[in-house]
């Protein structure tokens, strides 16, 4: 730092002694000495004699050293190198954006850097700016699970109490090889704060001494475990007034073993403002009563009250709501021939994690346009009387910019119409705004509104069922007999309102349960087909699962996310039943555009016109058996396998004569039988615009068997299959889906007789897989992800099972 | 797979599909019981101060007066499902249905206006959604109905002397729940939510 103010104070006196030039200085982000992570970009600005061109040089040793008379910054050591960067302009500037190369193995490397400038004023007629130096590192994930199969580690934010943890560090860290270092857990820290107190304290009591093997070639060699599960999660004692879903602790590597988080050398998983490095998440389904075994945080008050007709509301609250400020609100709305008092499994549930949940009387009888209205007016009502309901307990704790629907059956249709009376301005409330709906959900939900409302035959009232631009989730009840999902009947199929959904948008389907099982009133299932769950088992998997999603989109919860997307099979909430041949759940989860996803083919726009030319502009070369684009439609209405209707058993679309009845929702199928291995590839150099994959975090895209199919029958149970990147130099790698556990499940095996087609299958269900990017890298693959040229999904004997028939969708590059 | 077999097996299953369009459809609403003749229990006029909205027709008319009745009937053709369902009309009206009444076979419903009982069948048309039904549809139900209306000893057994006044739906519907109360107990969630305190 002093031999930089020196320079500083030299070139300023040069300015002063010859005021026609400009001192020759250089910073990088306005430092002269910073620490960047690799692959950011950093911004040069750089000043010197006007119009001189500008050279930088670069170097490993700071020297300084003395050349021509010029006091050099540098080492000149046989890694200096000098490069063209621009000229000043005639103010004396040149400002310049570097991106730091994203090279695993540049972690803890200081540069240093000069800029070398024209000096008419010196003796050299050269001038030498100040150094600066930057010291480059790594933040790699490095918390995570153990896996069977390559990439033999997953990094993940979300850990069950009770569940181990453990370490790993891919060997492209070179920085690793041969060190000894102390690993700490500690409890989470933003990064400000790690900026201000370095100070390591190991939440587990003692820092853990580990040696990374030199030479090193797998990261399963630089795998250790963390813990065993005995790092504490949130307090989960009755009444205990920990809401939190998870605890986070972030992981350091001190390499110095010094005891503190030096930021340029040591590794750290958790150096950010929001997010720790992993948390450790509590039993999410505890909390459906308020009982000693059972209470979840809070203590919770049940009111009922009416406020006339249909304005019957039975409402959930923490009891002593009074200190806790204020809560979102959670609104319930029952569907046909149910009842408001039926949703305790959920009022109870969220008002014990402080939320303020409301069920109300649902005027469901005419339909669920009049649904609709009854959620409207219910929600303003509520937040209308706060200071009358439950002897005005709730005013002022109300967060009325916070507002999740909830809606069952009719009520579920309803809470999408409600929100599209809002959004076409056709319906107008008091007491907050379209912008306060911060998600929909909708429970097994008809689908009578259709696109717009205005379908020739149903709804004809202007009013869709389209959540349009709201967050959007949806929950499936596969053996439900009553909104059963089969094709024939448009207003029972399930997925139409969520593909309708444009922003965020996930599903979470269930085999083996029933229409009555979403509600805790009694009576039957209302269920048809094998391997029933009944209502006991639904609500523990709906409670921890409600949770995560509401803490997610309410209040941003990190760790909630991981359990809306990762497969059932491997992760799930602490209390929901283990996967069986009954217990069954397939996730999808999609990021909206706000996100900054990049899109490779959703197969969208150019639908069968072009097989060949993805959404991104990537050339694709199809080589798997009976490829097909087109609408994601079962398009004669039944479920029986036929040849000529390649999208049997999807229902997210409609093409039939009800004009945007539903969707427009396109796919591919296609099949692999076995006789060979097959592959699906898109050349990423085609695309209009290139995506750097670096900038992302995963590979997204959804999948789904095709119903009824021969190969899918032969297949009958989960398909797996491989997906490579390839870099521009051929190094390539490749994950079986598989890996993580799972896969996509073959669909529920049901047939409610000869009404729906002939033979065993429902609807094609799709699952989303997320393989994070740089799993690809593991193991010494060498893949670039700066310049990945290939993405290739393999089917066959070698990358997976051996045959299938299946669908692909929402191929896409994610950031979270 | 044998080519030969696959294909053999695609036209045994197009063979298949084409048998099956020929079987009944899919979850289609259920449909209407053929001249399911509901029994008249109890009927009683009712004169509102404050008119209510009829929801259970397209133009949702206001509503100041009209029949409270208790109807008996089959369970079976009550139970409430989330499609389409046969719509209650009694004459020219759609009925507002009060409860369930699948257990019990009772029904208590509201039907706007002054219809004359003795010129009014009461019958399940085809299924649909009543918030969807304009006069047309609701005349072409009840023409093609063959549902006979209530005969004049049914309805004098029914009458409930005297004119209901309330001041507005509230207060009927608490007088409709205590008929619910009486002929349909079993729907104790429903009789229990309809009398939860209310708030001025």
């Amino acid at each position: 730092m002093n031999r930089t103010l020196s320079l500083l104070a030299a070139a300023a006196l040069v300015a002063s002694a010859l005021p026609v030039l400009r001192a020759q200085t250089l910073t990088v982000d306005n430092q002269t000495t910073l620490i960047r992570p690799i692959g950011a970009t950093v911004h040069l600005t750089a000043t010197g004699m006007p119009g001189s061109p500008v050279l930088l040089a670069m170097d490993v040793d700071g020297g300084p050293i003395s050349v021509l008379g010029l006091n050099v910054p540098l080492g000149l050591t046989p890694a200096f190198s000098l490069v063209p960067i621009g000229v000043t302009s005639a103010a004396g500037t040149l400002d310049v954006d570097l991106q730091i190369p994203y090279r695993e193995s540049l972690h803890a490397l200081q540069m240093f850097f000069a800029t070398v400038t024209l000096d008419t004023g010196s003796a050299s007629g050269l001038a030498v700016s100040n150094g600066v130096d930057v010291t480059f590192v790594a933040r790699p994930q490095l918390a995570g699970n153990t896996l069977a199969s390559y990439p033999f580690f997953e990094h993940v934010a979300a850990f069950n109490r009770g569940a181990p943890v453990q370490l790993g560090i891919d060997p492209r860290y070179t920085f690793v090889a041969g060190k000894t270092a102390d690993v700490y857990v500690v409890a989470s820290k933003t990064a400000t704060q790690w900026d201000l107190n370095p100070a390591l304290v190991d939440a587990r009591g003692a820092a853990q001494t580990v040696t990374f093997p030199a030479g090193a070639t797998t990261i399963q060699q630089n795998t250790f475990t963390l813990t065993t599960g005995t790092l504490p999660g949130p307090v989960e004692t009755s009444a205990s007034g920990d809401t939190r879903i998870g605890v986070g602790y972030d992981v350091v590597i001190d390499f110095d073993q010094d005891g503190q988080f030096d930021p340029g050398v040591d590794l750290i998983d958790g150096y950010d403002e929001a997010e720790a490095g992993f948390y450790v998440c509590r039993n999410l389904t505890l909390g459906s009563r308020n009982t000693a075994t059972a209470q979840g945080p809070y203590q919770v008050t049940e009111v009922l009250y009416t406020g006339g007709s249909f304005l019957g509301q039975d409402t959930y609250y923490p009891t002593g709501i009074a200190s806790l400020g204020q809560l979102p609100l959670i609104v319930i709305s029952h569907g046909n021939g149910h009842n408001y008092q039926w949703y305790d499994h959920l009022g109870y549930h969220l008002a014990s994690y402080g939320y303020v949940v409301m069920s109300h009387e649902n005027n469901t009888v005419p339909g669920s346009h009049t649904a609709a209205e009854s959620t409207l007016a219910n929600t303003d009502y509520l937040l209308g009387h706060l200071t009358t309901i439950a002897g005005g307990a709730l005013n002022g704790h109300i967060d009325t910019h916070r507002i999740v629907w909830i809606g069952h059956s009719r009520g579920g249709d309803g809470v999408a119409r409600a929100y599209d009376r809002l959004f076409q301005g056709t319906y107008t409330v008091q007491n907050y705004v379209m912008s306060d709906i911060k998600l929909i959900s909708s429970i097994a939900p008809v689908d009578f509104g259709g696109w717009s409302g205005a379908a020739p035959t149903l709804g004809g009232v202007n009013n869709g069922s389209h959540p349009h631009d709201a967050n959007f989730h949806l929950w499936v009840a596969e053996a439900d007999a009553d909104v059963n999902g089969c094709v024939s009947s448009p207003q029972v199929c399930w997925y139409g309102i969520h593909e309708r959904a444009t922003r965020k948008r996930q599903s979470i389907s269930l085999y083996g349960v029933g229409h009555g099982d979403y509600h805790d009133g009694g009576g039957s299932s209302v269920a048809d087909g094998p391997n029933l769950i009944g209502r006991a088992a639904t609500h523990d998997i709906m409670r921890g699962y409600v949770l995560a999603l509401v803490s997610h989109h309410i209040q941003g919860d990190i760790p909630s996310r991981d359990y809306l997307w990762r497969q059932y099979e491997r992760f799930r909430p602490v209390g929901a039943p283990a996967p069986s041949a009954s217990v069954v759940a397939n996730m999808q989860f999609q990021d909206d555009a706000q996100s900054g996803k990049y899109i490779i083919d959703d197969f969208q726009n150019q639908a069968t016109a072009n097989p060949q030319l993805a959404t991104s502009g990537a050339h694709v070369t199809i080589g798997v058996q009976a490829f097909v684009e087109g609408r994601a439609d079962d398009f004669n209405n039944d479920y029986t396998d036929l040849i000529n209707d390649p999208f049997n058993g999807f229902i997210q679309d409609d093409s039939s004569t009800n004009n945007n009845w539903r969707s427009l929702s396109y796919a591919s199928v296609f099949e692999f039988d076995g006789s060979g291995d097959r592959s699906i590839t898109y050349d990423l150099t085609t695309t209009t615009v290139r995506p750097a994959l670096q900038d992302y975090a995963y590979l997204s895209f959804r999948a789904a068997q095709g119903s009824r199919h021969l190969l899918t029958i032969a297949q009958l149970g989960d398909v797996t299959f491989s997906v490579s990147l390839e870099d521009a130099a051929g190094n390539r790698g490749t994950v079986n889906i598989g890996a993580y556990g799972g896969g996509i499940e073959e669909p529920y095996q049901r047939n409610s007789g000869p009404s729906c087609g002939i033979g065993l299958g429902w609807n094609s269900e799709y699952e989303t897989i997320r393989i994070r990017l740089t799993d690809f890298q593991n193991n010494g693959s060498n893949v670039d992800l700066s310049n990945v040229t290939k993405l290739i999904f393999q089917f066959g004997p070698t990358y997976g099972s051996n045959l299938g028939r299946l669908a692909l969708d929402e191929i896409e590059l994610t950031k979270k | 797979m044998n080519p030969t077999i696959r294909n053999g097996l695609c036209v045994t299953a197009a063979l298949a599909a084409v048998l099956a369009v020929s079987l009944s459809r899919g979850n289609k609403a259920p449909a209407a019981p053929a001249n399911h003749q509901f029994t008249l229990v109890s009927a009683q006029r009712f004169q509102l101060q404050q008119p209510y909205r009829h929801y259970y027709r397209a133009d949702r008319p206001l509503v100041d007066r009209g029949w409270l009745l208790v109807l008996a009937g089959d369970g079976e053709q009550l139970v409430r499902r989330q499609v389409q369902e046969p719509v209650l009309f009694v004459g020219n009206q759609t009925a507002e249905r009060i409860n369930v009444g699948d257990q019990s076979g009772k029904l208590v419903v509201l039907v706007p206006g002054d219809l004359d009982l003795a010129t009014a069948p009461i019958f399940l048309g085809t299924a649909q959604l009543p918030e969807e039904l304009v006069q047309a549809k609701i005349d072409a139900e009840l023409a093609a109905t063959t549902v006979t209306p209530p005969a004049s000893d049914e309805i004098a057994s029914a009458l409930v002397a005297g004119t209901l006044e309330c001041a507005n739906d509230y207060e009927l519907r608490q007088r409709a729940i205590d008929l619910v109360e009486r002929h349909s107990p079993e729907e104790k969630d429903l009789i229990r939510g309809a009398r939860v305190p209310l708030i001025k």
